[in-house]
């Protein structure tokens, strides 16, 4: 296993646990609030976190990037912005017509 | 390549995803906020890095960017979360599920509108009076459990916080319109009817300010009890009932009690999952269109319209936009919100309705030009035929008296010349007295002169009258007329109108020929055919043989006269006269006139 393979081995681990925190928090929340549009930022989320994994897989696996899964990774995650932009949105919409 | 540009769409939507995460900070500043902004600000710095640093690049170590910034994201989103978790725990702010939660933000909504009564009920009455109907409707609405009046003089509804969730919310809305409109009654009980729903108007105009989302669920109140349940009661007490008892009866869900007061709460149980507006403007339409004759009836259509019309316009404006939006206008019946129809009309559909318009005019300044003409016309030929009867009367006087010899005693040949005056004065007598019958007949008159006559007795006696005719040019007739038959009109037009057919087609067939008539029902009709084997009408002609003065065969003579009389005579009893013909084989005259069988 080459350098960078370890370094990055090492700092996904960590981004791991981090994303499982995460969504160990936001299970609490759901359970606390049912959360509105919750399911639409769910799902960016997912979109988000399989496109890194495409994009960081072959530097773990191989050391070197491969383009054909950095241009997949780039479209998942256009994928789950396009998801989360609207969430937001309709959240600034609800937000905006309660608070004055 | 595609690299590239997909970072480069990341980018613009990772900054835009940015700039509404700024926009919901500046309504609602809070710290938990400003986390996620960090979070998400890292993120187009990440694809522009992706666009300078390439895998291919010496340093190749310059991929841990990545992950580190990632890891940094993600500590963010923790730190945000936990924020967030940490204050709707502390309870801190109540207003959070508020904004997280539908069902508690309608719940919100809903207590909020009862607040609004219940602060103008106290000052009147105190708080008893409410206990008691929360108490009523708990026990009916087990769904309000908890709520209580508090010694603020509020409705407190929190305790509903832990159950709604559990709940529709088409029950929790039943609960709640039972509720509101329990404290409506009671406050309408101390303040005139009017009051009471200009208070609601501002109740839920507040209600709907504080959050949208409530609009589905109070539309129908607003609909019902601000628009249609004030025009109902100015209504006589029959006809509220009668209104009563129709909606009663239909499926609609809206019942209306013997005061015209509308419930509407069976409609939340029929609620649908999606397009609840068009289900309430649907349901709205229906029970308008149902009230609105006997509302008419009772107070006069153009109050009825112009008192809907008022209401509508003094409902909430934050309502009356998302219903206006919703295609409500559209679809109200002609005579109410005629002005904002016309505004929400396209500018295509105005253009075209003008035009529509437009046409419609011309189309009534035509026909009335033509009837002017054709009064004209009537009145001229009216002056000119008295003014040529006159003399004419007194030169047949003359005539006559000089025939028997009153004035003189003649020679043959002038009594033979005075033969020839005599039947030519006779000729310019008819003449006129056809002139006469070109004006359109007076139907109010013709009213008053119809009978139901056998068309047997009536043709048999024209036949008899053309007798001699006939057997001048050895002509035979054959009728086929079923005695049962009657027509129903002024005899002596109508017999008028026959006898010039027959004549016609006597004196356009030659000597020998043959006519036959014969006679059907048809439906409440009775079809005459008048058939000849004469000269016939050519083509071009026949469309122009029922005009006035229209004279086909020039040889014949005639003021063409005869079968324009014949068309104004049944056109003026609702029937219809029609030709057809062959050149050199003859024509069939058809005439259809009001009819049935003899008594």
């Amino acid at each position: 296993m080459g350098r960078i393979q370890a370094i990055m081995l090492l700092l996904n681990s960590i981004i791991l646990i981090l994303a499982a925190l995460s969504f160990y928090y936001f299970s609490r929340l759901m359970k606390l609030v049912k959360v509105r549009r919750g399911a639409i930022l769910a799902t960016s989320g997912v979109f988000l976190l399989t496109g890194y994994v495409f994009f960081i897989m072959p530097w773990i696996a191989i050391g070197e990037a491969i383009p054909m899964m950095e241009n997949f990774s780039y479209i998942l995650v256009s994928i789950a912005f396009i998801i989360l932009l609207y969430g937001v949105s309709r959240i600034y919409m609800d937000w905006k017509g309660a608070i004055k | 390549m595609i690299g590239e540009i997909l970072s480069f769409v990341n980018i613009i939507l990772s900054v835009s995803i940015l700039v509404v995460i700024l926009m919901v900070y500046s309504v609602y500043r809070r710290v938990y906020l400003l986390w996620f902004i960090l979070s998400f600000s890292i993120v187009p710095f990440i694809f522009v890095y992706s666009l300078i640093w390439s895998p291919g690049s010496p340093f190749k170590m310059g991929v841990v960017v990545y992950p580190i910034s990632v890891i940094i994201i993600e500590v963010s989103m923790l730190i945000a979360q936990k924020n967030l978790i940490e204050s709707i725990k502390s309870g801190e702010e109540e207003e959070y599920k508020m904004l997280l939660r539908d069902d508690i933000a309608i719940l919100r909504a809903y207590e909020h509108l009862a607040n609004f009564f219940i602060g103008r009920i106290v000052p009147l009455i105190g708080t008893s009076s409410i206990k008691e109907l929360l108490e009523s409707r708990i026990e009916k609405h087990p769904v309000l459990s908890g709520s209580f009046v508090g010694v603020d003089e509020r409705l407190n509804t929190r305790a509903l916080e832990e159950i709604v969730g559990k709940i529709e919310v088409e029950e929790i809305s039943l609960a709640f319109y039972e509720l509101i409109s329990g404290l409506l009654e009671l406050y309408s009980a101390f303040v005139p009817a009017d009051k009471a729903i200009e208070d609601l108007r501002k109740a839920t105009e507040k209600v709907m300010e504080k959050n949208a989302m409530i609009f589905d669920w109070i539309a129908p109140i607003v609909l019902f009890k601000t628009v249609l349940e004030p025009v109902l009661r100015k209504c006589r007490q029959e006809d509220i009932m009668e209104i009563a008892i129709m909606v009663n009866r239909s499926k609609s869900g809206i019942r209306v009690n013997k005061d015209g007061k509308i419930d509407v709460g069976m409609l939340y149980k029929e609620y649908p999952e999606k397009e609840k507006t068009d289900f309430i403007i649907d349901k709205f339409i229906y029970a308008l269109n149902k009230m609105r004759p006997i509302i008419q009836q009772s107070i006069g259509e153009e109050n009825a319209n112009s008192m809907i019309t008022s209401n509508f316009r003094k409902m909430p404006t934050n309502i009356k936009e998302r219903l206006y939006g919703e295609g409500l206008v559209e679809k109200l019946p002609k005579g109410i919100l005629e002005e904002e129809k016309v505004t929400l009309m396209s500018r295509e559909k105005l253009i075209e309705e003008l035009v529509d318009r437009r046409k419609k005019l011309e189309n009534a300044y035509r026909e009335l030009a033509e009837a002017e003409l054709g009064k004209m016309k009537a009145t001229f030929l009216d002056v000119v035929a008295h003014e040529l009867r006159t003399p004419l009367t007194s030169i047949k006087t003359y005539v006559e008296l000089f025939k028997k010899g009153k004035l003189g005693r003649l020679t043959k040949t002038q009594k033979e010349k005075l033969e020839i005056m005599e039947e030519n004065v006779d000729k310019l007598t008819n003449l006129i007295n056809d002139m006469l019958q070109i004006p359109s007949i007076d139907i109010k008159e013709l009213e008053l002169r119809k009978e139901k006559f056998p068309a047997e007795e009536v043709i048999g006696e024209i036949v008899e009258d053309c007798s001699t005719l006939l057997s001048e040019k050895s002509m035979s007739v054959s009728v086929n007329i079923p005695s049962s038959l009657a027509i129903q009109g002024d005899k002596n037009l109508l017999g008028k109108a026959i006898k010039n057919i027959i004549g016609n087609s006597i004196k356009y067939t030659p000597s020998g020929g043959k006519i036959k008539i014969s006679a059907k029902m048809e439906g409440d009709k009775v079809h005459i055919k008048i058939k000849d084997n004469g000269v016939g009408i050519s083509e071009d002609e026949i469309e122009r043989i029922f005009d006035p003065f229209y004279t086909g065969n020039e040889k014949e003579g005639g003021m063409g006269l005869g079968l324009s009389i014949v068309k104004n005579i049944v056109e003026g009893h609702g029937g219809k006269v029609w030709a057809e013909s062959t050149v050199g084989k003859g024509s069939t005259f058809h005439l259809l006139l009001p009819g049935g069988k003899n008594d």
